[in-house]
This record gives C-alpha cells, sequence and structure tokens, in this order.
C-alpha cells in the first residue's frame, strides 16, 4: 500500500511540482518567456558592443 | 519568504547576464585603458580667460610623433577651433576639448568620439582614424539658436 | 466610499495631466514635422522653444500630475477618505504646482527659459522660471506629506495589520521622489536662483549637472514605480486572477527604493571632472536597480500563468491566450508591458559605462525615452484613466469607451514603434538629439539620415492622432453614463506565502540607500566642491 509520503511524491513527479516546496505552482512557461527576455537583452547587448569594439 | 524555485534561477541567471556585461566594461575600461572620456589629471581652468590660458591660448593640432598629435580644441557658440582639422590615415589623436561659453557636445558620428565640452573643464579622449573620409564633427548638445549649425570636418586623407 | 471632495482632487490632477500632455503632443508633432524636413515653424516659433514645452510638459508636468492625482485615488480606496488635514494640504500641493506650472509655460512660451527641460548651465532662463520648478516640486512635496500622513493615521487605527499594498507603494514612491528632488532643489534654491537674479556672479557647473543628475536618474523610476503599481496591485484583478507574490512585489519596491539614486553618473559618463573610478561605481550601481524589474517580469508572467492554468491552459504558453486582450484596461498597460522588453534592454545599453560613446546625445536617447515613459509608462496611465475617471465621478466605463481604448493602444504603439525604432536606428549612425532640422550644409553624413527623420516625422503624426484619440476618449468619459465603476485592487495567490515585517518598513531602507548615496557620491562631489572656476550667465537663444 503506497504510503502518503510516496503518493505526494508521485504527484510532485506528473504536475511538475519541485520537491523542496511543495507548494510551487507550473511557471514552466514564465521561466521560458524570461528566459527569452534575456537572451533579447543579450543578443541587444552585445550588438551595441560589438558596433563599439569595431568603431574603436 | 517564499521565493518560487524558478524565480530563484531567473534572478541567478540575470544577475550572472548582468556581471558578464560589468566585467566586459570592466576590462575594456581598467585593463585596456579604454575608459569614457575624462581627463583624470582633473585640469580646470577659467572660462573667461579660456583664450589666455595655455594650450587653448593657440588652438591647434600638434604633431607630437610619427602619427601622433595632440588637437587643442575650443567649442564656441557656434563653431569649433580650430576647424576643418586634416590629418592623415592611421593618425592617433589626443582631443583635449573645453568650451568657452556654455556646455557643448563633441562628436564624430560613425566613431566613438562623443564626449561633452564643458566651460572650466578639460575632457580629453583619443582615437585612431583608420579610414579616410571627411568625418562630420558636430554638437550633440544643445547651446542655443544655432545650434544645428555647429559642425566642422576632420579631414583623413588617405 | 469617497469624499466628493477626495474625488475631485484625484480626478483634477488627472485632467491637468492630459492638458499638459495634448499641449505637448502639439508641440511634439510641429517638432517632428520640421525634424523630418516636412514643414518650417510658423509666427516666428523657435524649434528649441517647442523642444522646451515638450519635454517640461510631458516628462514633469503630465507625469507628476497623473502620478499625485493616481496615488491619492488608490490611497482613498485602500486606506479611507482622506483626514481633512491630508485633503488640505494636497489641494494646496495642488495649486502651486498648477501656478509653478502655468508660470513656467509662459515663460517658455515668452522665450525667456528656452533652457530645455534640463536646464543645464551655464544657459541662464530667468529667474522666474526656476521659481516655477520651485513650486512645481514643493507642490509635490505636500503630496508626499499627504500620503505618507494618510497611511500613518491608517497604521495608527490598524494596529498590528501589515499596509494595503497600493499604499505601502505610494508611500514608496513618494518617498523615493523626495530623496530625489532634493538634488535638483539644492541646485535651484542654491545655485540658479541667485545666479539668475544677479545676487552671485558665477555657477559651478559640474556640480549644477551632478545635483540634477542625481535627481534626474530616480526621477525615471517616479514614473515606473506607479506603471508598477498597476501591474502589480490592479492588472490581476482585471484579468480575474490573483497577484502572484506580495513579498517579491514589495521586495522589487524597497530595492527600487535603495538603488534607483545613487546612479546618477550614468547620464554623465562623457562628461568630465569625473573620474573614470566613480562613474563605473555609479555603472555597477545602476545595473543592481535592473534586478527589480527582472523579478517584475517574472511577477507579471506568472501572474498570467497562473491566471491561465487555473483556467484550463495546457503547454507552456496556452495560458497567453486566456487573456483579456478584448479588455482595454488590461490591453494598454499589456501592450506597455511587452514594449519595455525593448525599453530595458536599451537602457541597459545607455548605463554601459564606455559603451555609453555609442548612444550619448544621439536620437537613440531620444528612442529610448520614448519607448520607456512615453509607452510603458504612458500607456498604463492611459489603461488606469479608462477606469479610474469612471469611477472618480461615479459613471461607467462602457463597451463604446472600450473600443476607444483598444483603438488608442492600436495607434499609440503603432506610432511609437516606427517613430522610437526609426530614432533607435538614426541615432546608431550618430544623428544627434535635441537639434532641429539640418544637414550641416549637405554633408553626406547628415544627408543619410534624412530618411529615418522622415519615418520619425510619420511615426509622430499616428502619435497625433493618438492624442485625440485621447483627448476624444476623457471627453467621452466625462460625459459617461452614471454608474459606478471598480477601483480594480487584486487579492494575492494563495501560495504566495506571507510577507516580512521588514517589507512594511522604511526606516532601514532610507538608512540603506543614504548609506549608498554617500557611497556614491561623497568623493567625486567633493572634489568639484573643492575646486573648479564658475561660469557667468549665458543666453544663446
Amino acid at each position: 500500500m503506497a504510503s502518503r509520503h510516496d503518493r505526494e511524491h508521485q504527484m510532485s513527479q506528473t504536475d511538475g511540482r519541485d520537491n523542496h516546496t511543495p507548494k510551487d505552482d507550473n511557471l514552466r512557461g514564465t521561466f521560458v518567456s524570461v528566459l527569452l527576455l534575456g537572451a533579447f537583452i543579450t543578443a541587444a547587448w552585445f550588438g551595441v558592443f560589438l558596433l563599439f569594439i569595431n568603431r574603436g | 519568504m517564499h521565493i518560487h524555485r524558478l524565480e530563484k534561477i531567473w534572478i541567478v541567471i540575470g544577475t550572472l547576464m548582468l556581471v558578464v556585461f560589468l566585467i566586459a566594461v570592466g576590462i575594456g575600461a581598467f585593463v585596456m585603458d579604454d575608459h569614457p572620456p575624462g581627463h583624470s589629471k582633473g585640469i580646470k581652468l577659467d572660462p573667461e580667460k579660456v583664450y589666455e590660458t595655455p594650450p587653448f591660448d593657440n588652438p591647434r593640432l600638434e604633431k607630437i610623433g610619427e602619427n601622433e598629435y595632440n588637437a587643442y580644441i575650443v567649442a564656441y557658440v557656434y563653431g569649433y577651433s580650430p576647424n576643418n582639422i586634416e590629418i592623415p590615415v592611421g593618425a592617433t589623436v589626443h582631443f583635449y576639448v573645453t568650451s568657452a561659453d556654455v556646455v557643448h557636445g563633441f562628436a564624430i558620428p560613425g566613431t566613438n568620439v562623443n564626449m561633452m565640452a564643458v566651460p572650466g573643464e578639460v575632457n580629453e579622449l583619443t582615437y585612431t582614424f583608420d579610414e579616410p573620409a571627411e568625418y562630420l564633427l558636430l554638437c550633440n548638445e544643445y547651446c542655443g539658436v544655432g545650434h544645428e549649425y555647429m559642425a566642422t570636418k576632420i579631414i583623413v586623407k588617405g | 466610499m469617497h469624499g466628493k471632495s477626495d474625488s475631485k482632487l484625484a480626478l483634477w490632477h488627472i485632467l491637468v495631466a492630459y492638458v499638459a500632455l495634448a499641449l505637448g503632443g502639439v508641440a511634439g508633432l510641429l517638432q517632428g514635422l520640421v525634424r523630418g524636413g516636412l514643414i518650417e515653424l510658423p509666427y516666428g516659433i523657435g524649434y528649441y522653444q517647442l523642444l522646451t514645452a515638450h519635454g517640461v510638459l510631458m516628462a514633469l508636468v503630465f507625469t507628476t500630475f497623473f502620478i499625485i492625482g493616481f496615488l491619492y485615488a488608490g490611497m482613498v480606496r485602500t486606506t479611507g477618505p482622506l483626514l481633512n488635514t491630508v485633503n488640505r494640504i494636497a489641494w494646496i500641493g495642488f495649486l502651486m504646482m498648477v501656478v509653478g506650472t502655468v508660470l513656467g509655460v509662459i515663460l517658455v512660451l515668452l522665450n525667456k527659459a528656452t533652457v530645455l527641460y534640463t536646464f543645464y548651465a551655464p544657459m541662464k532662463a530667468s529667474p522666474w522660471f526656476y521659481i516655477a520648478l520651485v513650486l512645481i516640486v514643493v507642490g509635490s512635496w505636500c503630496a508626499l506629506a499627504a500620503i505618507v500622513s494618510q497611511l500613518r493615521y491608517w497604521k495608527r487605527t490598524n494596529k498590528g495589520k501589515m499596509s494595503p499594498l497600493f499604499a505601502f507603494m505610494s508611500a514608496t514612491t513618494m518617498i523615493l521622489w523626495f530623496v530625489a528632488t532634493l538634488g535638483v532643489a539644492a541646485t535651484v534654491l542654491l545655485q540658479f536662483i541667485p545666479w539668475s537674479f544677479g545676487w552671485v556672479d558665477k555657477i559651478n557647473v559640474m556640480i549644477s549637472r551632478t545635483l540634477f543628475w542625481y535627481f534626474g536618474h530616480p526621477l525615471v523610476y517616479f514614473w515606473l514605480l506607479p506603471a508598477y503599481m498597476c501591474w502589480y496591485v490592479i492588472l490581476p484583478k482585471i484579468i480575474g486572477g490573483k497577484m502572484f507574490s506580495e513579498s517579491m512585489a514589495r521586495l522589487a519596491f524597497v530595492l527600487f527604493l535603495i538603488f534607483s539614486v545613487p546612479v546618477g553618473f550614468h547620464h554623465q559618463l562623457m562628461e568630465p571632472g569625473i573620474s573614470p573610478t566613480w562613474k563605473y561605481v555609479q555603472v555597477v550601481l545602476t545595473f543592481l536597480v535592473v534586478v527589480p524589474s527582472l523579478m517584475t517580469a517574472f511577477s507579471m508572467f506568472a501572474t498570467f500563468e497562473l491566471y491561465g492554468r487555473s483556467k484550463g491552459a495546457k503547454g507552456l504558453f496556452g495560458w497567453l491566450k486566456k487573456l483579456p486582450y478584448g479588455d482595454a484596461r488590461f490591453l494598454l498597460p499589456f501592450v506597455g508591458m511587452l514594449l519595455f522588453i525593448p525599453a530595458g534592454a536599451g537602457g541597459i545599453i545607455n548605463a554601459s559605462n564606455q559603451m555609453n560613446a555609442v548612444v550619448h546625445n544621439t536620437l537613440w536617447v531620444t528612442g529610448h525615452f520614448h519607448i520607456t515613459v512615453a509607452t510603458t509608462v504612458a500607456m498604463t496611465f492611459f489603461g488606469v484613466t479608462f477606469w479610474l475617471i469612471p469611477h472618480l465621478t461615479g459613471r461607467t466605463f462602457t463597451k463604446k469607451l472600450n473600443r476607444m481604448g483598444i483603438l488608442l493602444t492600436i495607434v499609440w504603439s503603432l506610432g511609437m514603434v516606427i517613430m522610437s525604432g526609426a530614432m533607435h536606428i538614426v541615432g546608431l549612425f550618430g544623428a544627434p538629439r535635441r537639434t532641429a532640422y539640418t544637414t550641416y550644409f549637405d554633408h553626406p553624413t547628415a544627408l543619410s539620415w534624412l530618411n529615418y527623420e522622415t519615418v520619425m516625422a510619420i511615426g509622430g503624426v499616428i502619435l497625433f492622432i493618438g492624442i485625440i484619440i485621447l483627448v476624444a476618449s476623457i471627453v467621452m468619459l466625462l460625459r459617461a453614463p452614471k454608474g459606478t465603476e471598480e477601483f480594480p485592487i487584486a487579492e494575492v495567490h494563495e501560495n504566495a506565502g506571507s510577507v516580512p515585517a521588514v517589507l512594511d518598513k522604511w526606516g532601514i531602507w532610507i538608512v540603506i540607500l543614504v548609506v549608498l548615496i554617500l557611497i556614491a557620491y561623497t568623493v567625486p562631489f567633493s572634489d568639484m566642491l573643492g575646486s573648479g572656476y564658475g561660469s557667468k550667465p549665458w543666453v544663446t537663444w
């Protein structure tokens, strides 16, 4: 018979909940969105950086 | 205080990104000596006496080496002295710029030459002109009704 | 429930803000057409006069009046009717700001203050222009006193309870504003006014610039924080969801409080008189103030995702489809948020020490602040206006008004993307900002900019159409059918967790702020105090 602990563990594996903070919701879309934001900032920054180096 | 695991990761990633930028410009500035313009020697001069204070008592381009020059330039409403400066291609120029009146800009589009000419202060930057062209040197800080006419040329002969 | 005077107070601030925006918009249209080489100015109007009017009306008057009105309305909504003394201080502040604004605008129109909204020394305007600025700033300090007093009273009568989030954020914003305006007040009162009256011969230019930019950077956070308040506290309610985390929202705000001020040098990176070391120190501090915005991005996406998933959305981005794009109260701030992506990226570039040489004083900077304050912040404020005016006047936000709001979203964002986009590009090619139409005697470099400047003009015309839609909307809002319109305040998500007490206090954060200011400014500023020659006045217009 599966213990309550095992059942919670199973739940956390199937719906993306974090083991350490069982209250964390599924925010994978958020995470990817902010990573895209970071990528945009990085790309823009390096674009101007390269322009600066090139002109220097 | 509860912080979502993914938010913690994001904050770390975001901060790392910013640190990378800071290291890049930090190395550029303090290791490669490519710091923002600004005379580190802190020379001050009386703006009312600018034309009596060396080297601006004789604004000029001065050859100091093989292909190396000092340019002592006064910005004023609405021009630069000297103007139409001619240099050979590959020349390294140390610009020393001040203003005889209000704050002006000192900018050469297409290059990294871009700094403020402030009365009472001497601003400085060094640039090597690798491409021949007739560069536009213009004022990009509003200085009065003639601001949009304040410009001259840096003629790099190749 | 609002006392009638409280509602009027907030409403009049907002209406003055929009009068300023409309006038500033006329100036902006003319500027764009001139710079695009399409018209010449009639009746001897000066380009730089228009530019001064545009900057002052948009960046100082529209923003300050709207923000204070919005904050008052939210204070009433969350802490109850304003105390009599609070209400009175607030009206006094309003009158002072109006008198200052009118005085300032008259002087600009008379060509006695053609110094642009940054009024850099040693250009000298009429002393009454600086007095006008003092009236506006001191008037705004009355708003600080009002909001802080009101919150204090609420805390005394609600012992042991955490401040309502909107009230906490309002107080934080006004405290930041006060600390920031000390700089501009110091330079105006101690330098510009005596000098422009002739009581003092010379002015130290570097000190005046440094005091101005000590104020000038937190100024933009004074604009941004109320927009963030809409995003954090109001938008979740509008979409039918909940706030993601009250703690993270409060943490973001206290981080803004401590990091927004000690960073003014990133506006002075191309200047002499400040060592490369201190410029870099303030660049590092500037990058720290990016962090609470990165946190805000996460909170916003999280709020939307939690809501979307609660409505059954699946997959990585299914929640995007669940958002109420047909509701202008959501769409206007949402588009503002999206455009904050390039806006914020540009800001990080601007602050990057020696890299600033690529963009300093070019039209890129103009593109930057149009996509930040004139898009993200302005569109958020427009989105608030569509429900706030009916809320304050006992009317309703109708379907017709909603359609106006959607139309405004499209027109405004289109105009800004076109105009600001062209500005960013032509700025990278070195085209200067704050400059009237010129080809620098037909220099090829300047000629290469003309097409972009024409595109800028087209964007400007589209924006002016936006202003017309906006003004029409406000008239319609003031005449909308009677009823009640809610002031939406979000509840917090169940999983958000508790808020630590330190995030409902200001003492510790103000101490940290002061320490950071002292670290960032003491050495370079005392260098300036101890040396340098002053400049006599110049009137170059």
